[in-house]
């Protein structure tokens, strides 16, 4: 044997309830859009907006984030995974606290009401920092040395700081403690979008992608400096807009943050042209969607970043919300769901079958869900990513409303096929089949 | 002694898993299989453990493989 531990593997009780609930997320902020009123379009940090976001980052993205990380990192990265019964229900506390927390908040940003926006981000600071205790383990043992890891590391740490600073924020509104500008808020989005989500992703993705897809003997040009620079961008970004900078200063960091996103843009599309596993499938076309997003996301942020708001044809504040849609529902919501439909009927037929694997007939992965819903997913978030970005550039109501109405369905079906893939029984069709005379069906592949 | 190449190159998971369990069985005592891999399967060991087999991984210059045989009987 080789030292390893064999069983690097975290209960399906502990990291099932963040992946699978995480889609939910995405339906409270399409309810929070589907309420919107005409003026919410005019700026990003308008209720509706505020609760439409936060709803898909913090609960889409974050618990989906926080599931997969208990999952890969003890079993792909080397980390100690952890094993008592006492672990294992602490994260389903933490999951409790932070799902009950983004409820909350979601409500209170979309309704304004600050006493409950101050509870619901306590509730979800709660459940983040007892995440951040549990994964801490995994974390600190991981052995790998690679982009992934780093990524992760940094990113969970900025995930601490945008919770604190978020937080601040919320009391701050509710008990007045210090005067939350369009500066102090932006400087809270930048540490969330980069330093969280966006480390997380870019970091994950230089594992996953040649791993989902096969990629042999290709080293990605930029993936040992993208973690450092984005986690020193993430926090100068901080720094720089807590203090209300000048036009000039936002376009600098901002031109400077999109060079990053091109440099990580052109290794990851290397990375994908180079794959040996060609085959058109869910994850292949949520990748190309999620590239085409960041790209559109890319270009439009420099200018989001200066033009003014009476600038015509469009207005800085639409360019920024327009830049939202593309890049956390648009490019970091297309590669969650490419990923989200390999690694959770992976993790369920993991649990369920791997003990009988090889002494009887047992189904693949992609016998656990339906191609079909899951493709209508990443449709339906594709198709409100783009009535979303056309309702901001627009000020189209009903746009933002078909955004909503797609996100709120969406968020439905794949929770409903996630949970699926723990429930569904392929080998009771399988049974009836071969009782019926014909062969056990092949798995799918 | 047999040697079993299994080669897994290309598959998507849980398919190595599958055809190297579904090998386990026509192992003998001495027998060995060597299956090419794409990256360590790590999610592997716990069966091959509860199953009464031995592993060795590595990673050279002909890429990952792991090599794994009946763990003899005391
Ligand atoms: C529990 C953690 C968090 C809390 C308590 C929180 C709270 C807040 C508060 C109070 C605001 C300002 C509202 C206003 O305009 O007055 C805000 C804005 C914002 N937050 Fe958070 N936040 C949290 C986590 C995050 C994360 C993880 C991200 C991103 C990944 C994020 C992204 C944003 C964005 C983008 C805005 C500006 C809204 C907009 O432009 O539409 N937040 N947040």
């Amino acid at each position: 044997m080789n030292g390893i531990e064999p069983g690097a593997v975290p209960p399906a009780r502990a990291v099932a309830p963040f992946l699978v609930t995480a889609p939910l997320g995405l339906t409270i902020a399409g309810i929070a859009l589907l309420a919107a009123e005409p003026r919410a379009l005019g700026h990003p940090t308008t209720p509706p907006l505020l609760a439409a976001v936060h709803g898909v980052v913090l609960g889409w993205m974050t618990l989906s984030i926080m599931g997969a990380t208990l999952q890969l990192v003890p079993s792909v990265l080397g980390g100690q995974p952890f094993h008592s019964r006492v672990h294992s229900g602490a994260a389903l506390v933490a999951c409790l606290l932070h799902s009950s927390g983004v409820t909350l908040m979601v409500a209170a940003f979309a309704g304004w009401r600050l006493p409950l926006l101050a509870s619901g981000a306590t509730l979800a600071v709660a459940g983040i920092v007892g995440y951040l205790l549990i994964v801490a383990r995994s974390l600190t043992t991981a052995r790998s040395r690679g982009p992934d890891l780093t990524s992760l590391r940094l990113a969970h740490i900025l995930l601490g700081a945008v919770a604190a600073a978020g937080l601040a924020l919320a009391l701050s509104l509710r008990f007045g403690w210090f005067g939350v500008t369009s500066g102090t808020v932006a400087a809270h989005a930048h540490l969330g979008i980069v330093g969280w989500l966006g480390l997380a992703v870019t970091g994950v993705t230089y594992r996953l992608l040649p791993m989902f897809g096969i990629v042999r003997g290709m080293e990605p040009r930029f993936a040992g400096v993208v973690p450092g620079v984005l986690a020193a961008a993430a926090a100068g970004a901080f720094l720089i807009y807590a203090v209300d900078p000048p036009p000039v200063a936002r376009l600098l960091l901002e031109t400077a943050l999109a060079l990053v996103g091109v440099a990580w843009l052109s290794d990851a599309v290397r990375l994908y042209r180079r794959r040996l596993r060609r085959r058109a499938d869910l994850y292949s076309r949520a990748t190309l969607l999620s590239f085409g997003f960041l790209t559109a996301a890319l270009l439009l942020a420099p200018a989001a970043a200066v033009l003014p708001a009476d600038a015509h044809p469009f207005p800085g504040p639409a360019l920024q919300v327009a830049c939202g849609f593309l890049l956390l529902p648009g490019w970091a919501g297309a590669t969650l769901i490419g990923n989200s439909y390999k690694i959770v009927p992976f993790i369920a037929w993991y649990h369920r079958y791997s003990g009988v694997a090889g002494t009887r007939w047992t189904p693949g992965t992609a016998d656990l869900y339906s191609s079909r819903l899951a493709h209508a997913v990443l449709f339906l978030v594709a198709g409100g990513v783009v009535s979303g970005t056309a309702a901001a550039l627009g000020s189209s109501l009903v746009a933002l409303r078909l955004a909503g109405t797609s996100f709120a369905t969406a968020g439905l079906v794949a929770c409903g096929t996630l949970a699926g893939t723990f429930l569904v029984r392929p080998e009771r069709r399988a049974a009836r089949l071969s009782a019926g005379g014909t062969a056990a069906p092949a798995p799918r592949r | 002694m047999m040697q079993l190449i299994i080669d897994n190159r290309g598959l998507e998971p849980p398919q190595p898993m599958v055809r190297i369990l579904e090998a386990l069985a026509a192992l003998r005592e001495g027998d060995e299989i060597v299956a090419l891999m794409d990256r360590e399967p790590r999610l592997l060991y716990r069966e091959l453990e509860r199953r009464g087999f031995q592993w060795e991984f590595s990673d050279g210059d002909d890429g990952p493989r792991v090599r794994i045989w009946r763990e003899a009987h005391p």
